[in-house]
C-alpha cells in the first residue's frame, strides 16, 4: 500500500461526524462535542493476533478517529501492546507473529499484498516505553529520519530539527546544545526527544507504548501537555498502565482484558469495552470494566 | 478472581451504613412528627431536638469521610458516582430532618383540637404521603433503583394538590389566626419534604448509572 495523502478525502472520511458509530455511550456523554474530525484512521475488524501457536488477542474490532487521543488500558497480558504494535506492523519483526482479520488504515488494507511495512512505519510512528535516543547528537537524532528520506539540504534539516523540537516541547531546553550527545539528556527530555524524532518525519499517526511509565510526574505532565498540543495535527494511540493518565489525555478509551479458557487452560486478550473516556471511567457498562477501573480486579 | 482494595471498600460500606442510618432516622421521625402534630402530644419534641444534634454531627462527619475517600482513593466509575451522590444527598437529608423537627415543634403551639376536621384530614394525608415518599426514596437509594424517580415525581403532584387544598381550607378562615398561620407553615414543610424526597430519587438515577446487570 502506498500510504495515502492525509489530505485526500475518501468516501468514508467524507461522512459527517454525526453519522459515525458511537460505541456504548450514555446520552449525557454523547452530547459532548467530538474533539477530532470524526474521520476513521484505523478500522480493525475481527482481528486475532498470534505468536506462533499462541493466540495473544482474539476477535478485536474498533475504529480509531482522526485528531483524537485513544488510550488502550487493561491488565498485563491482555494484548493491548500487541494490538498497538499491529497498527504499524511492528509485529512483523517478531518471528512467528501473524495477524488475522482485517486492519484498514485510511480505508486501505494495512496487511494487503504489496504493502511495505517500511512505508507504513513512515506514516505511523511509534514511541516506546523506555526513551531510546541514538548515541548521536541531539541534532542528528532528529535529522536521522529526514536524512533517510533523502533530505540533504542543511537549511531544510535545520528547520525540521527546530520545528520538531518545538513540537516536542524540548527546543528551549536544548537549543544551545544541539550538537551535544542525546545520551546526556534526562529521562523526560530523552522521551520528548524520541517524540520529536518521531514527529520529524511528519507521520500521520503516533503510537505510544507507555511513554511515561519511566518518568516522574513533572516529566509526565510535559509529555501529556505535548500530546494535547500536537493532537490537532496527529492522531495518537497510547497504551498506558496509568489510569489517571488515560482520563487526563484521552478522548476515547479501550479496555482490554484477559479471557481464560479453563478447559484448554489457555488465555487470550479481548477488547471488553470501548467508548468515550468519560463514559468508561464514570459509567462503564461492562462489569469487568467497572472492576478494573475501580482497581478491584486485574 | 482476587478482590483488591478491601480497605477502600470498607470505607465505602461505612459511608453507606451512615447514609442508611440517616434515612432511617428521617423516616422514623417524620411519622412521629405527624403524630405529635395531630395528637398535640409534644413529648416527642425533646427527642427530635436531640436527634437534630446527632444529625448536626453526622453531616460533617459524612462529608469529611467522603472528602477523604475522594482525595486519597482517586475513585472512578460506581465508586465515584456513589461518593458524589452522597455529597449531594446529605444536604437534602439534613434539610429534611430540620423540616420534620419544625413540624414537631408546632405540636407545642396550639391544641390539635383547634383544627377543622377537613384540615386535620388533609394534614394526616400529607403526613402519610410524605412518609411513603421518603420510604420509597430510601428503597431507591438502597436498591440503586433509578426507576423510582418517575414514580415519586407523580406522587409529588399528589402532594402539591393536597398542599393547595389545605391552603384553600386555611384561607376559608374557619380557624383562629394563630392556628391558621402555623398551619400555613406546616403545609409548606410537608410540601418541601415531598420535593426533597423527589430530589433524592433523582440523584439515584445518576448513582445507579446505566450498567447492565451482571450476567451470572
Amino acid at each position: 500500500m502506498e500510504p495515502q495523502d492525509p489530505n485526500v478525502v475518501t468516501e468514508r472520511q467524507a461522512q459527517p461526524a454525526a453519522a459515525r458509530p458511537t460505541v456504548g455511550v450514555t446520552p449525557s456523554v454523547q452530547d459532548l462535542p467530538a474533539t477530532g474530525t470524526g474521520n476513521h484512521v484505523f478500522d480493525a475488524n475481527g482481528i486475532s493476533i498470534y505468536y506462533s501457536a499462541f493466540r495473544a488477542v482474539t476477535d478485536v474490532s474498533f475504529s480509531i478517529y482522526e485528531n483524537e487521543i485513544t488510550a488502550f488500558i487493561g491488565p498485563s497480558g491482555c494484548g493491548k501492546t500487541t494490538v498497538l504494535r499491529s497498527l504499524n506492523r511492528m509485529n512483523d519483526l517478531i518471528a512467528g507473529a501473524r495477524v488475522e482479520g482485517d486492519v484498514r488504515y485510511r480505508d486501505a488494507p494495512l496487511y494487503g499484498p504489496g504493502v511495505s511495512p517500511i512505508a507504513v512505519r513512515r506514516k505511523i510512528g511509534m514511541v516506546f516505553q523506555k526513551p531510546n535516543p541514538f548515541p548521536k547528537s541531539i541534532y542528528d537524532n532528529i535529522a536521522y529520519g529526514p536524512r533517510i528520506n533523502g533530505i540533504r539540504n542543511k537549511k531544510q534539516l535545520d528547520e525540521i530539527v527546530e520545528k520538531s523540537l518545538r513540537q516536542g516541547a524540548l527546543w528551549d531546553e536544548v537549543k544551545h546544545r544541539l550538537k551535544t550527545s542525546a545520551l546526556g539528556l534526562s529521562g523526560g527530555q530523552a522521551q520528548r526527544l524520541c517524540i520529536a524524532r518521531t514527529l520529524a518525519v511528519e507521520p500521520d499517526v503516533v503510537l505510544m507504548d507507555e511513554p511515561c511509565s519511566a518518568l516522574d510526574p513533572i516529566a509526565t505532565s510535559a509529555i501529556e501537555d505535548l500530546m494535547k498540543d500536537i493532537k490537532s495535527q496527529y492522531t495518537i494511540v497510547i497504551v498506558t498502565h496509568n489510569m489517571q493518565q488515560a482520563t487526563r489525555v484521552s478522548d476515547r478509551t479501550a479496555f482490554f482484558s484477559v479471557l481464560r479458557n479453563e478447559k484448554s487452560d489457555t488465555r487470550t486478550g479481548v477488547l471488553v469495552e470501548y467508548g468515550q473516556t468519560r463514559q468508561i471511567f464514570e459509567d462503564p457498562h461492562d462489569p469487568r470494566t467497572q472492576a478494573y477501573v475501580t482497581g478491584r480486579m486485574g | 478472581m482476587t478482590e483488591h482494595r478491601a480497605e477502600f471498600q470498607g470505607e465505602l460500606d461505612a459511608i453507606e451504613a451512615r447514609i442508611i442510618e440517616f434515612f432511617g432516622m428521617l423516616a422514623e421521625d417524620l411519622a412521629r412528627a405527624t403524630d405529635a402534630l395531630l395528637t398535640g402530644n409534644n413529648e416527642v419534641v425533646k427527642l427530635l431536638a436531640e436527634r437534630e444534634k446527632v444529625i448536626q454531627n453526622l453531616y460533617p462527619e459524612l462529608e469529611s469521610l467522603v472528602n477523604r475517600s475522594i482525595l486519597l482513593q482517586a475513585p472512578v466509575a460506581s465508586d465515584l458516582r456513589f461518593l458524589l451522590s452522597v455529597l449531594r444527598i446529605v444536604p437534602e437529608l439534613e434539610r429534611s430532618h430540620s423540616l420534620v423537627e419544625h413540624i414537631a415543634r408546632r405540636a407545642d403551639h396550639f391544641l390539635s383540637s383547634d383544627l377543622s376536621p377537613r384540615s386535620r384530614g388533609l394534614v394526616e394525608r400529607m403526613g402519610g404521603l410524605a412518609s411513603d415518599m421518603w420510604r420509597q426514596s430510601t428503597d431507591a437509594w438502597y436498591r440503586r433503583d433509578a426507576s423510582v424517580a418517575d414514580t415519586l415525581a407523580e406522587r409529588d403532584e399528589e402532594m402539591d394538590e393536597l398542599y393547595a387544598s389545605l391552603i384553600a381550607e386555611l384561607a376559608s378562615g374557619g380557624m383562629t389566626i394563630p392556628v391558621t398561620m402555623e398551619m400555613t407553615l406546616v403545609a409548606r414543610f410537608y410540601e418541601r419534604l415531598g420535593d426533597h424526597a423527589v430530589n433524592v430519587a433523582t440523584r439515584v438515577v445518576y448513582l445507579a448509572g446505566s450498567q447492565q446487570p451482571e450476567e451470572n
